[in-house]
């Protein structure tokens, strides 16, 4: 299996008050042909921004993406347009990102007359509609008539209409009911499966990162701090900050909720100038040469990085 | 005002248009005829709203004065709001220095006195019908640029507007299909409270002479003519300024009427799932 997606040393600043903000400070990506990554982190990580950097929708200052082989930010108009027909968004708030003014059919149909697709595209609306479990007939409609859940669904058949090898997806069901969760969850893992498309998956909720991705990227403050395969890493977090993220976690059964681990306080530190790891000022395991050294991201058995000077032995959270 | 409040100022406006297109069919008299021996007879008899001191029919002249007013607010409201929503939506659209720059030259077009620009113009290019519509676009077309600026700019943090962009579309087609169709309802709403400002602008500058010249008839001119007989002709300036009062007033119900309708508050909708509600749930103590 070849790699689809190569990011490598993404950096995306924002002009701020009083400087400017890294919301990506070094970041990179790899992602398998036809697997599922997922993206975790709280919220401000630099998730969202990692995707749009991914899909060509903003510049990086620094570092590159590559799709397919293709490099998405050094590529003139017209190759852009072309790769863009690969990769393709889904975004969280369905209500935001399908147009109230046009009726389903013309939403679904927008890609292929943007892209001249030869053929009957009223037939081939028909038919994605379908393929997202929806009715055809809905074509007809506007998205005010449609439950979240359906709209989520006519943004895939929107997304999936140029076939894409390569969708992100930023917080695909997080604006949905819980009830219309699976469904669409389990619709995005069948077309995973039917197309062997490759996911980029942005998300917060790690339950649905177990279910879906087959590896995990960890992310804080613009970096990536942990990866490895979503099995392993659930099971032998080696990245304090991991740790401590998947111990907050809800359980279902109650009785295994841990008691409130100690307050973690605000990620601060974007702003100001840095030295030494990122995540010291809230770790409980830090000493004087995380606040002085920077780790870097780096290979562990297994096939898992961390960044951590203590990845090997670190444990965050007593047992 | 609901649906069928509304058809009342529609109504209204309707008639005026009924009024300018048909007017030689509905006016009694000549308009410009001068017959002396008639001179400022006061309405009733031969002549309903009564003669001005030319002996001209006023009914006949405020008949025809709905032309001027119409095609002038008409031309006025058109040329200023194409050229305000190009101006504001390209503003929007391109953002940065290029918008920034667009739109203080907007703020200092606004800050500009009517009137002298009016007086600059009419000296410039001469009083005639056409300068008046180019002297008022010239005037209003900031108006349209600033909301459509700012609608330009709410359209292109909408979700739907980042799919077309990730689907390859060009700019002129997210422009066309997706930002245009947000901003052109509120660039109507202003179109409609302008057109009333409008007639009230081309009657002020026919009153000063600097709009249509005699002897064709403006509700401003009819208006300046009566001036100087209010004290014992007063059916001079009332009947033109009761034809003006009552389009204007008609024209701002419509505009207030279209500005509730398409404001989505006051619509019939789901309400929008956000953002901030998953960023509330996290915010709690972990």
């Amino acid at each position: 299996m070849s790699e689809l997606v190569v990011a490598e040393g993404l950096v995306k600043r924002y002009a701020v008050r009083g400087g400017t903000v890294a919301a990506v400070d070094g970041a990179g990506l790899r992602i398998e042909q036809g697997t599922a990554l997922a993206l975790v982190g709280e919220s401000g990580c630099g998730k969202s921004t990692t995707g749009r950097l991914l899909l060509g929708l903003e510049r990086p200052d620094e570092g590159t993406v590559e799709v397919g082989g293709e490099s998405v930010h050094a590529l003139g108009k017209r190759g852009l347009r072309a790769l863009r027909r690969r990769m393709q968004p889904v975004f969280q708030d369905p209500y935001d990102s399908l147009n109230g003014r046009m009726t389903v059919g013309q939403i679904i149909a927008e890609p292929l007359r943007v892209h001249r697709v030869e053929g009957d595209a009223k037939a081939k609306v028909r038919e994605l509609l379908k393929t997202v479990t929806l009715s055809p007939d809905l074509a007809g409609r506007y998205p005010h008539e449609l439950s979240g859940g359906q709209r989520q669904r006519v943004a895939i058949a929107r997304a999936i209409a140029l076939e894409p090898e390569f969708l992100v997806c930023d917080e695909p069901v997080s604006a949905l009911d819980v009830s219309v969760q699976a469904q669409v969850v389990n619709l995005l893992r069948r077309l995973q499966d039917e197309r062997g498309l490759t996911y980029l998956f942005i998300s917060h909720d790690l339950a649905l990162v177990r279910h879906l991705a087959h590896r995990v990227a960890v992310m804080y403050l613009g970096r990536i701090v942990e990866e490895g395969d979503t099995a392993e890493l659930f099971a032998d977090p080696r990245h304090p900050y991991t740790q401590l993220l998947l111990a907050a976690a809800p359980r279902p059964r109650v009785r295994e909720n841990r008691a409130p681990l100690q307050r973690l306080g605000e990620a601060g530190g974007a702003l100001a100038e840095r030295t030494g790891c990122a995540f010291a000022p809230r770790c409980p395991l830090a000493t004087d040469r995380c606040r002085t050294e920077d780790p870097k991201l780096r290979p562990l058995p297994g096939g898992r990085s961390a960044a951590c000077h203590y990845a090997e032995t670190a444990e965050a959270v007593p047992a | 005002m609901n649906r069928r409040t509304m058809l009342i100022p529609l109504a209204v406006l309707v008639m005026y248009v009924v009024a300018a297109v048909f007017a030689p069919l509905l006016a009694p008299d000549d308009p410009n005829a001068v017959t002396l021996a008639r001179r400022l007879l006061p309405p009733g008899g031969g002549h309903l709203l009564g003669t001005d001191a030319l002996g001209r029919d006023v009914l006949s002249r405020v008949i025809f004065g709905t032309r001027i007013s119409l095609l002038v607010a008409a031309g006025a409201v058109l040329t200023g709001g194409v050229f305000g929503v190009a101006v504001g939506v390209i503003a929007g659209w391109r953002g940065g220095r290029i918008g920034a720059v667009i739109m203080r030259l907007v703020d200092v077009v606004l800050s500009v006195p009517f009137f002298l620009l009016a007086i600059l113009v009419v000296a410039v290019l001469g009083p005639s019908l056409l300068n008046v519509v180019v002297c008022l676009a010239l005037v209003r077309w900031p108006r349209y640029a600033r909301v459509a600026h700012s609608a330009t700019l709410q359209a292109r943090g909408r979700g739907f507007v980042t799919a077309a962009t990730a689907t390859g579309a060009p700019a002129w087609w997210i422009v066309l299909r997706h930002v245009l169709p947000e901003v052109l309802p509120v660039a109507i709403v202003v179109g409609t409270l302008e057109l009333g400002l409008m007639v009230i602008y081309e009657a002020s500058l026919s009153f000063l002479g600097l709009g249509v010249q005699p002897p064709t008839a403006s509700w401003g001119s009819i208006l300046s003519d009566g001036q100087q007989y209010i004290a014992s002709a007063w059916w001079l300036a009332a009947f033109p300024g009761i034809a003006l009062f009552v389009l204007v007033l008609a024209a701002n119900l419509l505009g207030d009427a279209a500005r509730d309708r398409l404001d989505p508050a006051k619509r019939t909708e789901i309400p929008k799932a956000r953002r901030g509600t998953r960023r509330q749930a996290r915010r709690q103590p972990a």
